[in-house]
């Protein structure tokens, strides 16, 4: 990911000496004296890859070059360079006649700046700088932004999708049309499933959307999707938590997918998510919004927020030969534990002692399929039956990843025990189905 | 230096695999699918968008790209670049040693914004491989500033009002770009040094050929002039041209601001002035025509511009033109400037009112147009902008080359802002083991080439050998030479002409021994004559299969019986008998072609020619 380039980018001992010697940084004027060799140039930052006696220098016609530091070069400190201006960003006047929107951000690609002079990227870390990387939002509703965070969406947690529920909340009591969250897209769809479990009673659009191409890029799809998002979640007839991406590979269709049941099937395409085991809500393109699949519309009544969650659930995929030590460490110290099993939801049979263990002791484990389309049927096989007579729920067609993040959810909502089974086996989000249909 | 600064850019394919990703660089006509995208410009960190970006980016373009067998996802930026190629890098570094120059100790790839579409990402792939060198180029010396290699863009197959439509296979085909210094001080020198350097890319035997293959870009700056890039020309026949294009141009154009210094001009200042009322009832149809539509005329005073509109005293376009080409740029077609009026239909009492209303004084000048309400006031803002920098001389700028030897405006030449590090390509170490296989393993020039190949074939023609590596890949030359020498030629004159037949044929590697070795032995069995030596070839290459009988059979070839070959002779003369009493011994050429053609190459050209001159001389 482009955000992660620009972490380390000094260089290293013998060079380091060398530019420390003359006082030079990044972004001085150098000039490397020596042979047909010199050149003269602003001292470029590294690149992780950088070999190691290697200088970087951007020259005059715009190019970098990568010098060898030799023993008898010459480094001269031409002029120290002027710094970097504040960056000014321009100010994107809102109309208050339009539908408000609250738009939140959390990080990854889609509200990024490129340091034109080191080729660093950085993520916009100011509301305004959300809304100015697609000023034309401004024509669509009124914005308000916030950002929360500025994180790689791998390193989110459990309290940071409680953060991001609360907001959503906040805004829509305070009478938003709906809400934006600008999210990294690689676990876009595990905050999606926890926001629609923490808003029961959604009554307007909860959007996430992200780019797959970073908005560092002329090519990147976050001005594209941010505002068919935006068209979304002020003028939807939806009350559900949704994901909004490329439904192909142009710029100029969208398609907005169930929030508990969206996955991430391609790791660089633009059109990466997927609906699994079901229809897509419907499309958002230029000729307007158009929701044909099933879908809860808007609401007068307000959501609760029932943002509670117990993240000692662990979630394994289970395959052949599988080591009960795998399985032992994920559910060690846990209060869940999700499997990922194989076909009809299965797991190696010399397993079983360690499951029935840990439900005994009080755990709880639910059963999916790692086929991701189908349901999890633990009548059809022995193994099966195995699995259920010692208590393992079936978690039907949930995708393995939503039913991590609901089991989360109802271990947090302080139920009993037995009533944790009943929870698990009800659709709250629209996260199973019932009945599955030739496509 | 007093005269004009010259300096090319020499972009040449490589025939390598594509530079980013593991796709073929062949181009396709079968499209598989199509997408559309849009451009915009990224904000840099220190707030500026370079300003040739920006003003593409305002054309609010979008693009259509179509999706062939010889692009994937990289093409379609769908998946980060790959490693770049190592042939194509180790080609690059060939052309610097070859120069002269020295490489860089490491190849940093960068990003260089483009916004018309030709490229998925908005962007170019370029590094730069090596500094310095140098070429002869008729006795002085021209120095290389860089050689670089850069991805190819995406084949333009349709431009439109708004958009584009772009085709993926040539995009990410490796070109290595030679750039010189300004070196160059005339317009033949140019053409002179792009032969060169052309020359010296084909020695590397890896240079792909083929229309568009290469294309170059040149400077042009004379002196109290601007640099101006003409873009992307493709026949080098035409450089020359260009190059005298654009010191007509830049010269005329430091004439017209000399003339403007005088006047005091100062730039137009204020709105355009909406004459539509006084041009209601003209009899120039485009003008009446556009006010039907709904368009309005906006016109403005160009203080002190008269004259400087229209034809100059060289012969040479004026400012109207290059007004005109800016105010194209936001899709307005045409303008009307008071040096060409009256005329177009204009009259001279709209002429007068035109002047009144915008107050004009003796020496200004204006300009109307007549467009829809917000294209017309962007058109003129780009017409203001033109005129003020016409007060200074020679705007900088980027030109597209007309077909005519002419040039139009393109856009803004662009800045060095445009240029940040590629950050998904790792840097490439150029180690010294490299360099010392690419040095050690450097390619023969064409001269030693030739000479090789003469004394190891010396019973083929040398003219045609040296004409053969001028046009044809090394490669090809030798595996022809090679089978036609394994078949058993019968004589060295026939092989030279089935070497030429071979070598020009599309698809002659195809051509098998036995096919050769049927030819060489019909031709010495006299079943056909040598003239017939291409046709029969080329029917073997189109059908695979085909037997001597066969192709002799389709392209109706065969021996002709002596008898035959004497009665179109005799008809030939005698129908051309007041052309052999005029000219005599000088009709014996045209005589023989028409002979020739009506016996279809079924018949040696030395024996025809000999019965010929036989026959003349009866009638003399
Ligand atoms: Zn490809």
């Amino acid at each position: 990911m482009a955000i992660g380039h620009p972490v380390n980018m000094s260089y290293e001992a013998e060079v380091l000496k060398a530019l420390d010697g003359i006082g030079a940084r990044p972004g001085d004027i150098v000039r490397m004296e020596g042979g047909r060799k010199g050149a003269e140039g602003v001292l470029m930052p590294r690149h992780e890859f950088t070999s190691k006696d290697i200088i970087v220098v951007k020259l005059k016609n715009g190019y970098n070059i990568g010098l060898r530091l030799e023993r008898d070069s010459k480094l001269v400190l031409m002029k120290k360079g002027i710094g970097l201006p504040e960056r000014s960003v321009p100010k994107v006047g809102m109309s208050k006649e339009l539908p408000a929107v609250k738009l939140i951000g959390t990080g990854g690609t889609i509200a990024s700046y490129v340091d034109y002079k080191t080729g660093a990227v950085h993520p916009a870390l100011k509301a305004d700088e959300l809304v100015a990387s697609a000023p034309e939002l401004a024509d669509i509703c009124n914005i308000d932004s916030e950002v929360l965070y500025s994180i790689l969406s791998e390193d989110m947690t459990v309290e940071y999708w409680q953060n991001i529920a609360e907001h959503a909340f906040e805004a829509l009591k305070g009478g938003a049309a709906g809400v934006v969250i600008a999210h990294g897209t690689d676990t876009m769809a595990f905050t999606a499933a926890a926001v629609s479990f923490m808003l029961p009673g959604l009554n307007a659009p909860v959007v996430l959307t992200g780019s797959q191409r970073s908005s560092d890029r002329p090519s990147s799809d976050a001005r594209a999707n941010l505002l068919s998002a935006a068209r979304l979640a002020a003028y939807g007839d939806l009350g559900e938590v949704a994901i909004l991406m490329h439904s192909g590979s142009s710029d100029d269709s969208a398609i907005v997918h169930r929030g508990t049941r969206a996955r991430k099937m391609h790791s660089t395409r633009r059109d990466a998510f997927r609906t699994m085991g079901g229809e897509p809500i419907g499309t958002v393109g230029e000729d307007g919004i158009s929701l044909t699949g099933e879908h809860r519309g808007r609401g007068t009544t307000c959501p609760e927020l029932k943002k509670d969650m117990d993240d000692a659930v662990g979630l394994v995929y289970a395959y052949p030969g599988m080591h009960e030590k795998v399985l032992g460490a994920s559910m060690d110290g846990m209060r869940g534990i999700v499997i990922a099993g194989t076909g009809l939801g299965h797991l190696p049979s010399k397993l079983l002692p360690s499951i029935e263990k840990f439900i005994n002791g009080g755990g709880h484990a639910v059963m999916t399929t790692q086929c991701l389309g189908g349901a999890v049927n633990l009548s059809v096989y022995s193994n099966g039956r195995a699995l259920a007579r010692a208590g393992v729920i079936e978690g039907t067609d949930m995708l393995p990843e939503v039913a991590w993040v609901k089991l989360m959810w109802v271990l947090g909502q302080k139920v009993s025990g037995e009533k944790v089974g009943g929870l698990m086996a009800s659709n709250l989000a629209g996260e199973m189905s019932e009945r599955r249909v030739l496509d | 230096m007093n005269g004009p600064r010259i300096g090319l850019e020499i972009h040449q394919q490589l025939a390598a695999g594509k530079l980013f990703c593991r796709c073929p660089s062949e181009l396709h006509e079968r499209v598989r699918g199509e997408f559309v995208r849009h451009l915009s410009p990224t904000l840099s960190e220190l707030g500026d968008v370079d300003k040739a970006a920006r003003l593409e980016s305002e054309k609010g373009m979008s693009f259509r790209y179509q999706d062939t067998e010889s692009s994937c996802l990289v093409e379609a930026d769908e998946e980060p670049p790959h490693r770049p190629d190592e042939d194509a890098i180790d080609l690059a570094l060939t052309v610097a040693l070859m120069l002269g120059a020295e490489p860089v100790d490491e190849i940093e790839f960068m990003r260089k914004i483009v916004l018309d579409g030709s490229n998925t990402t908005g962007f170019q792939r370029t590094a730069l491989i090596a500094r310095g060198g140098e070429i002869l180029v008729g006795g002085e010396r021209v120095r290389i500033s860089a050689v670089c290699l850069e991805e190819d863009a995406a084949r333009r197959v349709e431009s439109g009002g708004c958009g584009a439509t772009f085709r993926l296979d040539r995009l990410g085909i490796p070109l290595v770009e030679v750039a010189t210094e300004p070196d160059i001080g005339a317009p033949d020198m140019a053409r002179d040094a792009a032969l060169a350097i052309g020359r010296l890319l084909r020695d590397t035997g890896k240079a792909r050929r083929g229309i568009g293959s290469v294309r170059e870009d040149i400077n042009i700056s004379v002196p109290g002039g601007a640099r101006v890039e003409i873009k992307g020309v493709q026949e080098l026949g035409m450089i020359s041209s260009y190059i005298s294009g654009e010191i007509g141009r830049q010269e005329r154009l430091i004439g017209i601001a000399r003339v403007l210094a005088e006047r005091v001009a100062s730039a137009p200042s204020g709105e355009a002035a909406d004459i539509t009322h006084l041009l209601k009832g003209t009899g120039s149809k485009m003008v009446s025509g556009a006010i039907a539509k709904g368009g309005k005329a906006l016109a403005i005073r160009l203080p002190g511009f008269a004259g400087a509109l229209g034809i100059q005293k060289d012969g040479g376009k004026g400012l109207g033109t290059e007004l005109a080409q800016r105010a194209r740029t936001v899709g307005v077609k045409g303008l009307m400037h008071s040096d060409e009026l009256p005329g177009y239909g204009i009259t001279d009492d709209e002429k007068s009112a035109i002047e009144k209303e915008l107050r004009c004084g003796p020496t200004d000048a204006f300009l109307f147009l007549v467009a829809d309400g917000e294209k017309g006031k962007a058109a003129i803002a780009r017409v203001t902008e033109r005129a003020a920098e016409a007060l200074k001389g020679v705007p900088e700028e980027t030109r597209d080359p007309a077909p005519d030897g002419g040039s139009t405006y393109s856009r803004p030449l662009p800045g060095g802002a445009r240029m940040y590090p590629e950050t998904d390509v790792p840097p490439i170490l150029v180690t010294e083991e490299r360099l010392k296989r690419l040095r050690e393993n450097l390619p023969k020039s064409a001269a030693v080439r030739k000479k090789e190949l003469k004394e190891r074939y010396p019973g083929i023609d040398e003219q045609r050998i040296s004409i053969a590596v001028d046009e044809r890949e090394d490669g090809l030359i030798g595996e022809i030479l090679e089978r036609i020498c394994a078949c058993g030629a019968p004589d060295p004159k026939t092989a030279s002409v089935v070497f030429s037949a071979v070598l020009y044929t599309p698809e002659s590697k195809a051509l098998s021994k036995e096919e050769l070795t049927s030819i060489f032995t019909g031709l010495a069995e006299g079943s056909f004559s040598k003239e017939a030596v291409p046709a029969v070839i080329a029917h073997y290459a189109a059908n695979p299969g085909a037997t001597l009988a066969s192709a002799l059979g389709a392209i109706g070839a065969g021996s002709v019986s002596s008898g035959e070959m004497e009665k179109i002779i005799s008809e030939v003369v005698a129908e051309n008998k007041d052309l052999i009493s005029a000219r005599g011994e000088g009709a014996l050429a045209p005589l023989m072609g028409e002979v020739m053609k009506r016996l279809r190459g079924r018949a040696d050209g030395k024996l025809v020619s000999e019965a010929l001159k036989r026959e003349m001389k009866k009638l003399v």
